[in-house]
């Protein structure tokens, strides 16, 4: 695979990663990070990312910081530490951007372009925020790619046997079930079912909330409300919960977690593995319907399913493990990785996408429906104007729907018809005809949606367009095919044509819907500067550490063989070095590079003169003290 | 006389829906056929028409295809779709029936 992984290299779910605004900073300083400065460390980001502030209410109290939204509903960020409100999709690049310079220094060559997985059951948008995250951090993204998917293809790459394999993905924050069949190197998807608001971090919740609770019992104080001995919490929550992967019983201990008029207080308790069934139990029962939706979607029994493969970190809590057992009837298969297998199929399809692997192929799906808002009651209103229909042959009839009325916003009546059903395999186009409501209608709206909700308002709304000029007839009369496209990127456009005039308006749904083209391209320049900032302060660093051993070498080597060389140089020397010492204190990064230039040269000197006077000496002090 | 039973027998098999696999009585069925490669004789069977998708899905997903011949093999990949869920969707009926 690493063959496959030259120019493009794959990134692993993003949402594990934590990311503090002070400095980039690997998971454990972020967490540690996180107890000590909680309002301006995020987590979780990929759960508000792409996302409106009421899709997200609940989530935007489970958080340390503040989660805030923008004029247009958005969901920003709040950065009290420096006075600036976030979006996800710059956090998410900040972690995007730290992924891709390890992975840059692994390989030891420059890394452009990337696969990025995402739960498979998000939504247009949220993909979309996605890849705009991925472009803030300077990437070109060659596809976003689903998470079990992507698992599977990881499973299933050196495999050759025909398999109908069921991928369980509990993750931190989203849950997601896929059915695929995996033959001859085709992967398969054949349905795909989830909960983007279920996961680890949901376990977590519990154990916090059962700990605070008891607390409040006990000392009558409310720590949910202390962000500070939240977090400590959460933290002893998650540390909790993995401990109980292995164990039977764990114990919480959090000393001093505040303190009242009586003196300090601890949290000292033990929690057993059924305590946390028991606290999670509703969590789990969550995690069975999306497993029935998906095979009920596949239209197959659980006695069809060869494998059923883990993938998740959460997959690891025994509990979970035994609802995947009970409901299936099969052991789960835990050969794989559960926290890895994702990248790794994300690696497999990078190969597929650059040439390199050309006897694999995933045929994925879209996870939601996509249609356009129609008049509610069709069928009533057809009934009461028969001359709606009057006009179109047979088997045209049944596609006909009316389109909404001449206003230009969702009515709440309206309806949703779908164009490309669910679990439809990508790249798909798909049409209907539809007709118009109204005597003399000229104009019509279209809304794309994205959902299963019958009503068109609780879907998802990616966009709208205005087909306008529609020669005056009754209504029921004129007829509009309405296309839906999605190529194999994974771009969504919606064409509508007026039959009788060949008017065509078309919608391409490119920009995220929570961010703009320019706001975007403001963050990839915003982005590009904090990275040269990062790249100056990391200098800095490196210079001085140099410059620190620099003068310890120095010093040591003066002690060692300082008699052997005469006392102007080493005067010189010993000049240099309280130059040197001076710089760092307070120099810049030149500076400090300059000074040490200048005492090596001198080194140097004392060196050779130094080897002159005695051989013997001279090569015990190696050919360059700092070599 | 003997060419006549032929024509007799022929036009029999045209207007027949047995299972013996006589398909011109449904050109959309045949054109679907043609799109993944079967035979327009052969019985209609599971296993045939998936390996078939698989294979036209592995010549033409346009993840497979560069920029110069994405736009065509993206067309050709929808329309084997097409054809495979139209026929298994038929055998799929027929199970039920």
């Amino acid at each position: 695979m690493a063959s496959s992984a030259a120019q493009i290299h794959a990134l692993g779910g993003i949402g594990i990663a934590t990311y503090s605004s002070s400095s980039k900073s690997n998971l454990n300083s972020a967490k540690r990070q996180a107890v000590v400065n909680p309002e301006n460390t995020f987590s979780s980001v990929k759960r508000f990312i792409g996302s409106r502030m009421d899709e997200v209410a609940e989530e935007s109290k489970q958080v340390s910081y503040r989660v805030v939204k923008d004029e247009n509903e958005n969901v920003k960020l709040d950065c009290p530490a420096i006075g600036k409100q976030f979006a996800a999709e710059e956090i998410s690049a900040q972690v995007l951007r730290k992924l891709v310079d390890d992975a840059s220094s692994f390989l030891d060559e420059k890394v452009t372009r990337a696969v990025i997985t995402v739960p498979a059951y998000f939504n247009d948008s949220q993909r979309r925020a996605t890849k705009d995250a991925g472009r803030i951090a300077g990437l070109d993204v060659l596809r976003i790619i689903n998470e079990p998917t992507a698992a599977s293809l990881a499973y299933g790459f050196e495999r050759k046997s025909n398999e109908t394999i069921l991928v369980f993905d509990l993750g931190g924050g989203t849950f997601d079930v896929s059915v695929l069949e995996v033959s001859e190197g085709v992967f398969q998807v054949l349905s795909t079912c989830g909960d983007t608001h279920l996961g680890g971090d949901d376990f977590d919740k519990r154990v916090v909330d059962w700990l605070a609770s008891n607390f409040k019992k006990d000392e009558g104080i409310d720590l949910l409300k202390d962000k500070q001995a939240l977090q400590r919490l959460t933290e002893a929550a998650e540390k909790a919960k993995i401990e109980l992967s292995s164990l039977t019983q764990t114990n919480i201990s959090l000393p001093f977690i505040t303190a009242t008029a009586d003196g300090p207080k601890h949290i000292e308790t033990t929690l057993t593995r059924t305590k946390f069934r028991e606290l999670c139990s509703d969590l789990l029962d969550r995690c069975k319907t999306p497993v029935e939706n998906s095979l009920r979607d596949a239209r197959l029994k659980f006695k069809d399913i060869d494998e059923v493969i883990l993938v998740g970190g959460s997959t690891r809590i025994p509990a979970v493990q035994e609802v995947v057992r009970k409901l299936t009837g099969k052991e789960p298969n835990v050969t794989v990785n559960p926290d890895e297998v994702v990248a790794l199929g994300a690696a497999v399809q990078a190969g597929v996408l650059a040439g390199d692997v050309s006897h694999i192929v995933l045929l994925d799906v879209t996870p939601l429906s996509l249609g356009t808002n129609t008049v509610g009651d069709v069928r009533k209103r057809c009934r009461e104007c028969t001359t709606s229909t009057r006009n179109l042959r047979g088997s045209e009839r049944a596609e006909v729907l009316q389109v909404q009325r001449r206003n230009e916003t969702l009515r709440t009546d309206s309806v949703m018809s779908k164009i490309i059903p669910r679990n439809t395999t990508l790249p798909t186009s798909k049409s209907k005809v539809f007709t118009t409501v109204d005597d003399g209608q000229t104009r019509v709206r279209f809304h794309v949606l994205q959902g299963e909700r019958e009503f068109a308002r609780d879907n998802k709304c990616l966009g709208s367009f205005l087909l306008d000029g529609i020669p005056p007839a009754p209504r029921g009369v004129p007829k509009i095919d309405v296309k839906f496209d999605i190529d194999a990127n994974g771009i969504l456009s919606a064409t509508a044509t007026d039959r009788a005039t060949g008017n065509k308006q078309e919608i391409t749904i490119t920009g995220s819907t929570t961010l703009s083209k320019d706001e975007v391209e403001k963050m990839v320049k915003e982005a590009e500067r904090f990275a040269k900032d990062d790249k100056q302060k990391r200098e800095a660093i490196d210079t001085k550490n140099q410059a620190d051993s620099v003068v310890y070498q120095t010093e040591k080597q003066l002690k060692e063989f300082g008699e052997k060389i005469p006392g102007e140089v080493k005067e010189k020397i010993e000049s240099k070095l309280q130059e040197l010492e001076d710089k760092i204190g307070s120099g810049s990064t030149q500076e400090i590079k300059d000074s040490m230039a200048a005492l090596n040269q001198v080194m140097q000197i004392g060196q050779s003169m130094c080897n002159q006077a005695g051989p013997e000496a001279g090569a015990g002090a190696g050919p360059s003290p700092w070599r | 006389r003997f060419n006549e039973k032929e024509k007799e027998e022929k036009e029999d098999g045209y207007g027949s829906s047995k299972s013996n696999g006589s398909v011109l009585s449904d050109p959309i069925e045949a054109s679907h056929r043609e799109t993944l490669g079967l035979s327009p004789w052969a019985p209609l069977k599971l296993e045939d028409v998936k390996h078939a998708y698989r294979t036209c899905a592995l010549k033409w997903h346009p993840d497979l295809h560069d920029d110069s011949t994405k736009a065509e093999a993206e067309a050709r990949f929808k329309l084997c779709v097409v054809a495979y869920q139209s026929l298994i969707q038929k055998l799929q009926s027929a199970k039920i029936t």
